[in-house]
């Protein structure tokens, strides 16, 4: 910890411009950190106040006190936790004040050092609204500023008030939040937003009559999803980007470290440039084929997500995901596996329910492919129209029926309880901001766990372990009459799934169009690829972890095997 | 002071004022929201799920938890249009 550095705390509920602040504050020296058991990330940076140096903390949305979620408790510990000199920073929006007030009574009543921030001004402004900012201060007994922290409107103002704070700073701690009820702060929060608050006119719905359309709403979902997924990662990313950007690396890079280590001794050399190379298969899968694919995937989610229409696909999909025991929600991990199953898995964190958590994770090891899988596949099976058909038929039936059977897993799903914020054009600070903290969590996370693999398999291919594992699966293949040369192309899957599918690839003209599309059932449905794995088990604990997985394996070897007896042994396609 | 009608049955578009929310999972989010009795709330719409509005911002919520609160229609006297 920094000992005697001054801490600069921003708290308030999602959506009010926290993180615009806290880079507006803190600049390029800020860095990102994931702090571990928390739900979300919580931004710590440094900022220079009046010459001063002080930590700037960015924390996840807290709506009012008491914390009600997850995410707001992650907030809630670091506001509760003691810190020597520290200065709270409460950033709120006009529309909402009366009950962000609350927790500015809340705040006051612990005797926290406490500035308001009264945040898009600018928005407000456009919105025909006007609020008494010297009210506020007088009334609230504290420091209140205006900004608009998207133009660094008031941020001089802002920056000069901290630095008074920082340099009067007194080490008095907080107090216990004795007698305070949430009741009478709302109430008094709201007296206080009514005499501060002017309004012109009375906002139009707007763009939401398109958005949330019973109609429209599915169509602009469908569109959206389309654009995302199969124009922008598909094609342009997947397709073009990994292409020459594979084809470059084995131009330049295989040959040069081949070079390096071709005087080493061959273990060695396998180790770097073998069949499980960490060079040839690990750095090569995990930065030029996967990063361009889950950055392309950041883009387009933070891009929808600072343009606010990620609340609005959850309204609209609602309706469809609830008879199978899920909320809208859902619908944000689910669409973004299609991109990479092992950050949807993380991405489970946005649902509220741990119940709903079980499922989407669930459902994303079992029948959701990634988009690399989709592409090898798709471009496997799209000579045979027959065996498509077969796959998609096969693995669509079985996610219906697992999502109909996720209601079986305990606990309840919470009804639909969301805050719609604005729509607007998105803004490049926080969509920048937020891409680089997720491309930074998967370089942290993702990369290693594919280096350990791919050190992992080539000690098992020294031992000569593998290829008992590869006559192991035989037998099981032989139960869903599939031929043995199957056998690699599956053990591959696991470690990548499109890995798999391009295994299978390599033996297509060798197999009869029914056994293409069982063998493709399999990879699809079976284990996903060890990076999801490790993140399942992180995210959803050991034994949850591992009962998903068996349940996933039951399932695909189950349904293999009664798909390949009917479409091979009886049909002999 | 009546004891309201659920904002499942008020008309979209015009302002009510929350007399209570009866319990349930949601009542704490809701209250987080500022759904608690003497907010003025506007129903904007109810399909595909109801969306209503308190003090400028849109919260969308299913409809069992919109039958649980309950509402009466704005006295003019508590009206604070300028």
């Amino acid at each position: 910890m920094s000992g005697s550095v001054p801490q600069v705390l921003l708290v308030g509920c999602p959506n009010v411009g926290k993180s615009v602040l806290f880079w507006a504050l803190t600049g390029r020296y800020a860095t990102v950190s994931n702090y571990p058991g928390t739900t979300v990330e919580i931004l710590r940076g440094r900022a220079r106040i009046s010459g001063n140096i002080v930590d700037v903390i960015d924390t996840p949305g807290l709506y009012g006190w008491p914390p009600t979620t997850p995410d707001e408790r992650a907030a809630a510990q670091a506001l509760t936790t003691p810190v020597p000199r520290r200065i709270i920073v409460q950033v709120v929006t006009v529309a909402g004040l009366g009950r962000m007030l609350a927790l500015t009574h809340w705040l006051k009543l612990r005797g926290e050092s406490l500035v308001l921030v009264v945040n898009m001004l600018d928005e407000a402004e456009r919105a025909g609204v006007a609020v008494d900012l010297d009210l506020l201060s007088r009334e609230l007994a504290i420091p209140v500023v205006g900004c608009a922290a998207i133009t660094g409107r008031g941020l001089d103002q802002l920056r000069r008030v901290l630095g008074s704070l920082v340099a009067a700073q007194p080490a008095a701690g907080p107090a216990p939040d004795s007698g305070y009820s949430a009741g009478v702060a709302m109430a008094r929060g709201r007296d206080l937003a009514g005499r501060a608050v002017s309004r012109g006119r009375v906002r139009e719905e707007g763009v939401d009559r398109w958005l949330l359309h019973p109609v429209w709403g599915p169509v602009v979902a469908v569109s959206v999803f389309y654009v995302v997924c199969i124009l922008i990662v598909g094609n342009l990313v997947a397709g073009t980007a990994v292409d020459r950007l594979d084809a470059l690396w084995s131009l330049y890079v295989d040959p040069a470290v081949s070079l390096t280590v071709s005087r080493l001794p061959g273990h060695v050399r396998a180790l770097v440039t073998g069949e499980f190379g960490l060079v040839s298969m690990g750095l090569r899968y995990s930065l030029v084929i996967i990063l361009p694919i889950v950055t392309g995937f950041f883009l387009s989610f933070s891009l929808l997500e600072d343009a606010g229409y990620l609340p609005r696909l959850a309204v609209v999909v609602d309706r469809v995901l609830r008879p199978a025991g899920l909320s809208g929600l859902a619908a944000i991990p689910l669409s973004l596996g299609l991109g990479c199953g092992t950050m949807a898995t993380v991405f489970t964190r946005v649902l509220p329910d741990e119940r709903e958590r079980v499922a989407t994770t669930l459902l994303l090891a079992l029948v959701v492919p990634c988009s690399a899988q989709l592409g090898v596949i798709t471009a496997l099976l799209a000579e045979r129209p027959g065996a498509l058909a077969l796959w998609a038929g096969t693995v669509g039936l079985v996610a219906v029926v697992a999502a109909l059977g996720t209601r079986w897993i305990p606990g309840t799903v919470s009804p639909l309880l969301l805050e719609l914020p604005p729509v607007r054009a998105p803004r490049m600070w926080p969509v920048v901001s937020k891409v680089r903290a997720r491309v930074g969590w998967y370089v942290r996370e993702v990369v290693p766990v594919l280096l350990a693999v791919c050190l992992g398999l080539w000690a098992l291919e020294e031992l000569g372990l593998l290829g008992l594992m590869q006559r192991g699966l035989s037998q099981v293949l032989a139960l869903a009459c599939l031929p043995s040369e199957v056998a690699p192309a599956l053990l591959l899957g696991f470690i990548r799934r499109d890995y798999g599918a391009a295994g299978l690839y390599r033996i297509s003209d060798q197999l009869g169009t029914g056994e293409l599309a069982v063998a493709c059932i399999l990879l699809t449905l079976s284990f996903p690829c060890v990076a999801q794995v490790a993140v399942m088990v992180r995210e959803r604990g050991v034994s949850t972890g591992l009962a998903i997985m068996a349940a996933v394996l039951a399932t695909a070897l189950i349904v293999t095997v009664v798909v390949g007896r009917l479409v091979i042994g009886e049909a002999g396609w | 002071m009546s004891r309201g009608v659920p904002l499942t049955v008020v008309a979209c578009g015009r302002p009510v004022v929350v007399c209570r929310v009866d319990g349930g999972v949601s009542s704490g989010r809701l209250a987080a929201l500022g759904v608690v009795p003497g907010a003025e709330v506007t129903k904007l719409r109810d399909l595909p799920v109801p969306v209503i509005r308190i003090e400028d911002t849109d919260i969308a919520v299913d409809r069992s938890v919109v039958r649980r609160i309950y509402v009466r229609r704005q006295e003019v006297s508590g009206n604070k249009e300028k």
